[in-house]
């Protein structure tokens, strides 16, 4: 206890009371504390509360385009990394080993769900590289304005739909028409 | 010792001076999947239609084979690198993560090479046998 306080609690027994009742709400606390498994120096143990609040995570945020765009650079990145590659290496691959291969890679990919993927493919290579070209405009120490910040964040996932339909409208047209 | 930090300086390791590294690569690979994949389009766009016989005449050019190969290079060299970070941010266990980055690279390394044989086949040998 602090000398002061102990000094007033000696003149005072309501003071005395007051302290009583706080040292007795933290013990209750500090018996909340349990030890955490996982800790970050080895061979010691992390006491970590049970019931503190945590930083904040997706849940807590309201959402707004930059958050968007930037979840959304990341996950068609990865699909493009392990679903797009593969396709393009799988198409190459297929027209060096000959007519027969390349006759199967274009009958699997020209069915429904072959088309669903090419399309969301293209929509991820869209969607990519134009906020990768924010990205670029950002790492210039541009465009942090609010408005202007979310301005491009909006346009980014439009421009790309209306590229991919853009494409798909010309593809399609070519192959009909 | 450089100017690293204080625990830096005792062990006798400053900064490595590579920290801007990946964030510089992969910036240049970008730039070059920009070109590469936006010529790649307008070509295969430009073309009459997608028959095999048809395919093989164009891949077999140097002006298709070359651009195609280097793509390969810079999308598989910008993946490994955006990967990369995914599996930093996502694993935590040292091992693990040491585990998931050597797959990458075989990966990475593994694809580019089978599309680059692929393309060079198709250039070096032009008709198929």
């Amino acid at each position: 206890m602090h000398p002061e306080i102990g000094h007033a609690a000696q003149k005072n027994p309501a003071i005395l009371f007051a302290c009583r009742h706080v040292f007795a709400k933290a013990l209750v606390r500090l018996q909340r504390l349990q030890p955490c498994a996982g800790s970050l120096i080895r061979g010691q143990k992390l006491v970590k509360p049970t019931n503190r609040p945590l930083s904040p995570h997706l849940g807590i945020y309201k959402w707004g385009p930059a958050m968007l765009v930037s979840i959304l650079h990341r996950a068609t990145g990865d699909a493009l990394a392990l679903l797009g590659a593969p396709i393009l290496v799988w198409w190459l691959y297929s027209i060096s080993a000959g007519p027969e291969s390349y006759e199967f890679f274009t009958g699997i990919m020209t069915t429904i769900p072959g088309f669903i993927v090419m399309i969301g493919m293209t929509f991820a290579l869209f969607e990519h590289t134009y906020s990768g070209l924010r990205h670029f405009v950002l790492d210039a120490g541009a465009g942090y304005e609010l408005q202007t910040n979310k301005l491009w964040s909006a346009a980014v996932p439009v421009l790309a739909l209306l590229s991919t339909a853009a494409l798909w409208f010309f593809i399609s047209s070519k192959l009909i028409g | 010792m450089g100017s690293g930090t204080n625990i830096g300086k005792v062990r006798g390791h400053g900064s490595a001076q590579h920290g801007a590294h990946h964030w510089i690569v992969q910036r240049v690979t970008a730039v070059g999947n920009l070109a590469l994949i936006a010529w790649l389009i307008i070509s295969l766009l430009r073309l009459p239609t997608y028959e095999h016989e048809l395919l093989i005449g164009w891949l077999s050019s140097p002006l298709v084979a070359v651009p195609m190969m280097l793509m390969l290079v810079s999308i598989f060299w910008h993946l490994r690198l955006g990967l990369q970070v995914l599996i930093e941010d996502y694993v935590p266990d040292h091992g693990l993560k040491f585990g998931i980055i050597i797959l990458l690279n075989f990966f990475a390394i593994g694809g580019a090479a089978l599309g680059i044989f692929a393309v060079a086949k198709v250039a070096f040998t032009g008709v198929v046998a």
